[in-house]
């Protein structure tokens, strides 16, 4: 069972740092090279590399909580994930679409991504393994495995 | 140890595959599986479907050649833990990134991995590896049905 106040304040923090980062990641334009470049890159990077690692951290927390057997835990951590992951892929968007920020931060943005990409498919786990009445693993084919 | 870990074809298929793009793929899942009692893989929470002693779970695993990505980037097993067999039958792998990657297994692939794991159990026809050497096989079809 997740201990949900500190998990969902997880969520919460990397949503509010998502949101934060968004707000800053605006489009301006700067010359490669230049000492504005170089801040930029300061300026930037540790705030990519922290969401990374707060999203990384909501992920590995997922996974040893799963909501296999509570509907409702299932449900709302749902809702909370997809809060999340809307907030940090429009964020990861904005970034990837803007030429330079997408030249300057390859691998960071790279493992945002794959952490997006955690985030997706929990949702789907959740939705099709959990909340859904039909299973894709049916119960006739799981009772067959108790007579082998 | 007091069960084993077994593989269907389809596993060892695709982790064959795999291997050729991520080297170090077996030992990260031994890595992550051989400090693991029976009961502890059966206890984990990322339950695709539980059925009492027998729980289908997935298990995400890191690629120690990503350079500290975390688990995210890396592989994922969907296992059996079958406590009346006491064993884990390992069913399939994928990887969530490079060129093979898949961002999650489709139903009718895991149903089918389902199915050949059981009809590998009933024909005894599955391979028993050793979790402390890199997923080697050490016995062929020596567990009974």
């Amino acid at each position: 069972m997740i201990a949900t106040n500190d998990f969902k304040k997880r969520i919460y923090e990397a949503y509010d740092e998502s949101e934060r980062l968004s707000q800053k990641a605006k489009f301006r334009i700067i010359v490669k090279g230049s000492d504005e470049h170089l801040d930029m890159i300061s300026e930037k990077k540790p705030g990519l590399d922290n969401i990374v690692t707060v999203l990384r951290s909501v992920n590995d927390t997922i996974e040893n909580n799963f909501p296999s057997n509570d509907i409702t835990e299932a449900k709302e951590i749902k809702k909370l994930l997809h809060m999340l992951h809307s907030s940090v892929k429009l964020f990861s968007e904005t970034m990837g679409n803007i030429e330079f920020y997408a030249a300057s931060f390859p691998e960071a943005l790279g493992q945002l991504n794959d952490e997006i990409n955690q985030l997706e498919e929990y949702i789907q786990d959740i939705n099709e393994y959990v909340l859904s009445e039909d299973n894709p693993i049916s119960d006739d084919l799981m009772d067959s495995l108790h007579g082998l | 140890m007091d069960f084993n870990f077994i593989s269907t074809s389809l596993f060892r298929h695709n982790l064959e595959r795999l291997v050729k793009n991520y080297p170090s793929c077996k030992k990260d899942i031994c890595n992550e599986l051989k400090p693991l009692s029976l009961d502890e893989i059966h206890a984990k929470n990322y339950r695709l479907k539980d059925s009492g002693n027998i729980r289908i779970i997935k298990i995400r695993i890191g690629n120690s050649q990503g350079n500290g990505k975390g688990k995210s980037s890396g592989f994922r097993v969907i296992v059996i833990a079958n406590l009346r067999k006491r064993h884990v039958g390992l069913l399939t792998i994928f990887a969530k990134t490079g060129k093979d990657g898949l961002n999650n297994i489709e139903n009718h692939e895991l149903s089918e991995a389902i199915k050949k794991y059981s009809r590998d159990v009933r024909e005894a026809s599955f391979k028993i590896h050793n979790i402390l050497s890199e997923l080697e096989i050490i016995e062929q079809e020596k567990e009974k049905p």
